[in-house]
């Protein structure tokens, strides 16, 4: 039995030192990563998983990346998500962590409620334009970047952004109207 | 200029004199163009929320799962060390006594070989003969499995007339 836990010892020590760069890396991207996920799938408990899905692949391709692996992990991140987005096709209710209850005088539309609309009205968006619109607008990649993590070209990401910003804009001013 | 093509063109962040000569004369796209920008902050602002973090679960699973991959490495190692040892065991040249002369009628008619006759007799063989044989302890095999909660003992009884 001691030997048993002393091998287990020697392994998990080794393990550690494996797990060193990493680490690092997991520490660098983790926010990048989390957050991309949640704005993509509009739901925290799915962005951790999708997270962690993500990281335990950079762990496992770890030997085969070999620049900075920032655009690979939003590529993961992005297919990752697409699929639980899809595997899920919009049968669960948001959880939108900045909802604001009370909307201000005059229906006037405060920063946290404009921003609880717009993560709905992700969600509400087709997978490439919501994909793009996160990656350019809220991560704030480049035009270029996004197409390249996408894999299109950068003429189809200004469409694909352009699209996305008139239909959020649209979703935003139904929901104000409504509330009138 | 149409209100769709303001939008369009607003959407793009185009600009142009006819744009600007549009956006004066309708409110409408006036509102529109002004939700694009507030948008546009929302966004930005976005990226400054507290996020959780999944650094201890990622880790967990990576040690977890590195710890079962050397287990399971180690294991094949065994298995193999352990095929090694049977094979060894069970190929190993048994020592053979030499048999005694043999001896023709003839020869022995003729008194030729009146001593070698008589049968020699190892008396120090015949007392370890009789002696009960010593309990051997049997080669005791552990293999790890990839699972860490199973761990296979293999015991391999030493081959009869092996020492």
């Amino acid at each position: 039995m001691a030997t048993e836990e002393l091998t287990l010892a020697i392994l998990t020590r080794k393990a550690d030192r494996q797990t060193g760069a990493f680490e690092q890396l997991l520490a660098a991207h983790e926010r990048m990563v989390v957050g991309t996920a949640y704005r993509i799938l509009g739901r925290m408990e799915d962005a951790q998983d999708a997270a962690q899905d993500v990281f335990l692949r950079l762990h496992r391709h770890l030997d085969r990346i070999e620049s900075e692996p920032k655009a690979w992990l939003y590529r993961v991140t992005v297919n990752v998500c697409n699929d639980f987005f899809r595997r899920r096709m919009a049968t669960t209710e948001l959880d939108i962590a900045h909802a604001d209850p009370s909307p201000g005088p005059d229906h006037a539309l405060s920063m946290d409620e404009r921003k609880r609309l717009l993560m709905e009205g992700l969600q509400t968006l087709p997978e490439r334009e919501r994909t793009a619109v996160v990656l350019r607008e809220i991560e704030g990649l480049s035009t270029r970047e996004v197409a390249e993590i996408l894999g299109v070209e950068e003429v189809t990401v200004r469409s694909q952004i352009s699209a996305a910003r008139v239909k959020l804009a649209k979703y935003v001013q139904r929901a104000v109207r409504k509330r009138k | 200029m149409t209100c769709q093509e303001c939008e369009d063109l607003l959407a793009a962040e185009e600009t142009s004199a006819k744009l600007d000569r549009h956006l004066t004369e309708c409110s409408e796209c006036r509102e529109f163009a002004a939700d694009l920008r507030a948008n546009a902050d929302a966004f930005r602002e976005m990226t400054a929320m507290p996020l959780p973090s999944v650094r201890g679960a990622v880790l967990g699973q990576v040690r977890a799962r590195e710890t079962r991959r050397q287990v399971a490495r180690w294991g094949w190692a065994l298995a193999a060390a352990a095929t090694i040892v049977v094979v060894f065991l069970g190929t190993r040249p048994v020592p053979v006594e030499p048999l005694p002369p043999v001896i023709s009628a003839k020869a022995l008619a003729h008194g030729v070989v009146k001593r070698a006759a008589t049968p020699v007799v190892n008396t120090h063989r015949k007392r370890q003969a009789t002696r009960s044989p010593a309990p051997q302890e049997p080669l005791k095999i552990k293999m790890f499995t990839s699972d860490p909660d199973v761990v296979i003992y293999w015991l391999v009884e030493p081959k009869e007339g092996s020492e």
